[in-house]
């Protein structure tokens, strides 16, 4: 289908390998990782970036969350509430997104996402 | 009941940020594991699921916006969708709180690279934009 040979192919390819990995073994996170990654590899404007992530990561969400069925480790009342809750919550964030600049977002995002990492880690 | 709109509330506070492309599900796993005694396997798959229709809601803002493209974006969807299975059976095996541990590593290296990247791409760029 590609020429992996190619070496315009192989970033791309390599990149949503690594997505697809952290998104299947962690349920998210595969976005956080395509987001630098497009912009720094691929050279994405910051915007095109969010919104080609959010393109990638629905289909992998949608056929990893089969695994998760068929492993058992689902629960439907949690998994209800939450997409019910960002439902609401992502048109108000896509809405935000093209009114105001991400970059100081990230600065803020990354701090309260290390925080929270080194909290599961040494509790 | 309170517990599920709790759960509901984290989900819109990670759909804020997921529709930006801040990746709201890093923020929503461990707010529900930490805060509604949710087993990290089950926050895992609510994450995945609650993604999917609060991303198509914002995949269609985008799109009406323009600031989306499909042309190549299969050479990153194919091996994406093929390691995503893998790994979402892999990690059924593994103890709630060994992944939990996993995923607070994974969390802090994860928010250094943002950190860095969005530092370096917030500062003018002069390298043109290639196509994929």
């Amino acid at each position: 289908m590609f020429n992996l040979n190619d070496k315009k192919n192989f970033l791309p390819l390599l990149i949503g390998a690594i997505c697809g990995t952290v998104n299947g073994a962690f349920g998210g996170g595969g976005g956080s990782v395509l987001v630098p990654s497009l912009e720094y590899f691929l050279r994405f404007d910051a915007k095109r970036s969010h919104a080609t992530a959010i393109a990638v990561v629905l289909p992998v969400c949608f056929i990893s969350s089969l695994a998760y069925i068929i492993s058992g480790n689902v629960d439907l009342a949690v998994a209800l509430a939450s997409a019910i809750g960002a439902s609401v919550g992502s048109p108000i964030g896509a809405i935000l997104l093209k009114k105001i600049n991400p970059g100081w977002l990230v600065t803020v995002f990354s701090s309260i996402t290390f925080l929270m990492g080194l909290y599961l880690l040494i509790k | 009941m309170i517990k599920y709109l709790l759960i509901a509330l984290f989900g819109a506070f990670s759909g804020i940020l997921g529709g930006m492309g801040l990746g709201g599900g890093t923020l929503l796993i461990p707010l529900l594991t930490t805060f509604s005694g949710v087993e990290q396997q089950i926050a895992q798959s609510a994450n995945l699921i609650a993604f999917i229709p609060s991303s198509i809601i914002a995949l269609s803002i985008h799109g009406k916006n323009k600031t989306f493209k499909t042309e190549g974006l299969a050479k990153i969807i194919i091996p994406a969708v093929a390691c995503s299975v893998v790994f979402g059976f892999l990690i059924s095996g593994i103890r709630g709180n060994t992944l939990k541990k996993i995923f607070g590593g994974f969390l802090c290296v994860l928010s250094i690279i943002q950190f860095l990247v969005g530092k370096k791409t917030g500062s003018k760029r002069t390298n043109p934009r290639r196509d994929i």
